[in-house]
């Protein structure tokens, strides 16, 4: 469902993501980690069309991001770190707007809206302007937005960023659910207990090469790590200074 | 006892914004020194105006020995008078963000610094940011007042004594209505309010200088048109205002009479009472009003459920994508002060443009018919321009205007191309509009024939494609996604670049068209035949036309290239 081949970003002389390759299948929660710095970011806006690569190719639900880019952005759902939206609409009517672009009109939008802001527990907001969010309400209108027109792949960035308890165990249902369902998340986080439990495989990036892909058994076993916690893997993985500072006191 | 704050905190915590300013000037490219230059010499030639301007006004009045004194002084007291009320406005306007919404503050209110340290600091601040401007361009008044003078050092001697008062009291008094403000209303809706009246009071001051007509002073032809225009802008003379007593002192310092010294001492003292009753207030009310500034109500003054539904029904018969992009764009213009209180200075730009051609001379109508045909015909420059600066506001900020959720756009499957075609379309038929008002008033004060108001009406239609086409593009290829308020956009270098590139634009359209217009009006008031003009004027039309076809087209591919290419 989301293949990325060979794919490198370069900033002048500075290489961000280099020549990396993933293919993730229909169905599946792929956890995307990597320290800070490492091309995550880069690799996600590359994936949601804010960035070119320099070289690779990108192909989602089939299409080839850069020869059909309508055909493959509609097939994607699209969740940043930072949500930035028009500040001056309605909840309601950011999210016609969004269907709006994505070609969806009549009465099956607005009630696929009233489910969608039901789902993220903003339909008592939805004539409030946006202006008026706090982070965490904003960052689940962007989700609700992301889900209007039944993505087939959903690329999420650091989608726990600023959410409450009980946005966090929100956003992991749905995810859950969406994927049940057939859709293919590929989520960038750096919080490694989210990760561990919900993803089905991860891929750890560091200086822009993926150094680690598989289920949590397979990259304990590429880790040679004892201790099957994600965070010792992840951190025996990028080495570091984190890594040190565990080895000489494990609890 | 330990001092509560020290002189040496307020300069530390000024040190951010030194170091930045120090930073920019260090980082700054080729561009950065081309845009200063530019603008350094916008500035320059606006001073030499302003200069030009007072000093013919002043030197007629000095043939009048026995007007001269109550005349200058009149005049020094509307400049002093002006300029307290400018910084006062300023002030307010600077004091809002600077006092309570800038981003840095969130570190400083957290931090151990005693209220005086911090209110000190950025009350330097707020002089600073909204006095600068103001002095340089009293500096050409001041400067036109000196040399005029039987005493000009002494003159300048007395500026130099005033300045320091009259820029520090309306600070503090700015700083003051500005807290005073915020401590009752929400950071929002303070400056919702300032953005309303702001822009009245820019409005009302350009249609009263307009209305006044200036142009009397420049080739006077009697003493008492001076003293009428001035008294228009008759400036409340009362003992009690620190403008009285700077325009006092001044007098003085020009006539080379003996310095009032006491009016010096009270504004001092005035300017010191000024910061000493900030600081107590600041003291008394900072905290609450710094708190209330980060609250996000909904806007009050923005939001119209039928407004909306009018929007709606007018949208609907537009293609879905079209009109979902339209919808967004003029909710999100209606309900953003800054942005639609923007419509009251086009507003005033168009009355005053459309007044300047009714007061022409009532023996205009009877001038020549080639020097009527031949206004007409420059008239349309004029217009061109007119809509370029309209355009420059509203269609070149088109693009930036998405600010930083251009990201929606550029990861939904909407074409860049529909993207700026839609721009487009929504952004050409206002000024259409415009354009067709503009031409057929002004040419119907100005007389002019049929042929020419016709010529006028179909070019400047052409034109505005161009106008649009040229600013979308342009907008795209030099986008602001990062911007405060959307006045930053059109001042920003590209805006400049688009009115430079636009006025050129305007002066091809009338070089095609003016050989061919001759032609045909000489054959008219010679009584030749026409069809050989005629054909020539429609060719040149063609051209016209074919011109603004490319100026549609090609500003959009390389807008839609560049933006392609854009990494956000």
């Amino acid at each position: 469902m989301i293949q990325l081949q060979a794919l490198s970003k370069h900033y002048g002389q500075q290489v961000a993501v280099d020549r990396l390759s993933l293919d993730v299948k229909p169905g599946e929660l792929f956890g995307f980690l990597g320290p800070n710095g490492a091309g995550k970011t880069t690799t996600i806006k590359m994936m949601a069309g804010l960035l070119r690569p320099t070289s690779g190719r990108i192909v989602l639900a089939g299409h080839d991001l850069e020869r059909e880019p309508e055909k493959a952005k509609a097939a994607l759902g699209f969740i940043p770190d930072r949500p930035f939206l028009y500040e001056k609409l309605s909840a309601d009517e950011f999210l016609q707007f969004v269907a709006g672009i994505y070609g969806m009109n009549g009465g099956d939008v607005t009630r696929r809206i009233q489910e969608l802001l039901d789902l993220v527990e903003l339909r008592e907001f939805r004539g409030n302007l946006i202006e008026s969010f706090s982070h965490g309400m904003k960052q689940r209108l962007v989700m609700a937005a992301s889900f209007i027109h039944e993505p087939k792949v959903l690329v999420v960035d650091e989608p726990m960023v600023g959410l409450d308890p009980k946005g966090t165990r929100l956003i992991k249902g749905l995810f859950r659910e969406r994927c049940r369902k057939g859709e293919t998340i590929f989520m960038s986080t750096h919080t490694l207990e989210v990760a561990q439990e919900m993803c089905d495989r991860i891929g750890i990036i560091l200086k822009g090469q993926l150094i680690a892909l598989g289920s949590m058994d397979e990259l304990q076993q590429q880790a040679e790590s004892k201790i099957p916690a994600l965070e010792h893997i992840f951190l025996k993985l990028t080495g570091g200074d984190g890594f040190r500072e565990i080895e000489r006191d494990p609890v | 006892m330990r001092p509560e704050f020290t002189p040496r905190q307020i300069v530390h915590i000024l040190t951010p914004s030194l170091f930045a300013l120090r930073n920019r000037r260090r980082a700054a490219d080729r561009v950065d020194f081309l845009r200063a230059a530019l603008f350094g010499g916008i500035t320059l030639l606006f001073s030499l105006g302003i200069f030009a301007g007072f000093y013919r006004v002043l030197v007629y009045i000095g043939q009048f020995s026995e007007f001269t004194a109550p005349l200058t002084q009149q005049i020094l007291a509307t400049v002093s008078m002006f300029l307290f009320t400018v910084l006062l406005a300023s002030n307010v306007v600077t004091a809002y963000s600077t006092q309570y919404v800038s981003e840095d503050l969130s570190l400083l209110a957290s931090s151990p610094v005693p209220l005086p340290a911090l209110y000190g600091a950025r009350f330097t601040l707020t002089l600073f940011q909204s006095s600068w401007m103001v002095l340089v361009f009293s500096f050409p008044v001041y400067l036109a007042f000196a040399v005029t003078s039987p005493a000009p050092f002494r003159f300048l001697l007395a500026v130099a004594l005033i300045l320091a008062p009259l820029l520090i009291i309306p600070a503090a008094l700015g700083t003051m209505i500005t807290t005073a403000l915020i401590s009752v209303f929400s950071a929002r809706r303070v400056r919702e309010l300032l953005m309303m009246v702001g822009a009245l009071f820019v409005v009302l001051l350009v249609l009263l200088i307009r209305t006044q007509q200036p142009e009397r002073l420049l080739n006077p032809s009697s003493i008492y048109d001076i003293g009428e225009f001035f008294s228009a802008f008759h400036a409340p003379a009362s003992p009690l205002l620190p403008s009285t007593w700077a325009t006092d002192l001044l007098a003085a310092g020009r006539q080379a009479e003996p310095f009032p010294w006491f009016l010096l001492f009270l504004l001092y003292s005035t300017a010191a009472a000024a910061v000493v009753l900030g600081c107590w207030q600041a003291r008394a009310l900072y905290r609450r009003g710094y708190s209330r500034a980060q609250e996000a109500l909904p806007a009050r003054f923005t939001t119209s459920p039928l407004v909306d539904r009018l929007l709606e029904l007018a949208a609907r018969p537009f293609e879905l994508r079209f009109r979902s992009l339209l919808l967004k764009d003029l909710k999100s213009f209606l309900r953003d002060t800054t942005q639609w209180s923007q419509l009251f200075l086009l507003l005033a730009l168009v009355v005053v443009y459309l007044y300047n051609f009714s007061v022409l001379p009532s023996n205009f109508t009877f001038a020549t018919f080639y020097l009527q045909n031949l206004f007409s015909f420059l008239n349309l420059g004029l217009a061109g321009f007119v809509l370029s600066a309209v355009a420059v506001r509203f269609v070149f900020t088109a693009v930036s205007i998405e600010g930083r959720a251009f990201w929606i756009i550029r990861s939904s499957p909407l074409s860049l191309r529909d993207f700026l075609w839609s721009k487009f379309w929504t952004a050409l038929p206002p000024l259409l509009i415009l354009s067709q008002i503009l031409t057929l008033v002004s040419n119907h004060f100005l007389g002019a024939s049929r042929f020419m108001t016709v010529l006028a009406s179909v070019s400047i239609l052409f034109v505005c494609f161009g106008i649009v086409g040229i600013g979308v593009g342009m907008g795209a290829m030099f986008p602001r996604f990062r911007f405060e308020n959307v006045t930053q956009i059109a001042g920003s270098t590209g805006g400049l670049l688009y009115m430079i590139v636009t006025t050129s634009f305007i002066a091809v359209v009338l070089f095609l068209e003016a050989l061919p217009v001759y032609s045909y009006l000489s054959a008219q008031y010679r009584g030749d035949p026409l069809d050989r003009p005629l054909l020539v004027t429609s060719l040149s039309l063609l051209a016209v036309a074919a011109l603004n076809v490319a100026a549609v087209i090609l500003p959009l591919r390389w807008g839609q290239r560049r933006l392609a290419a854009l990494e956000i």
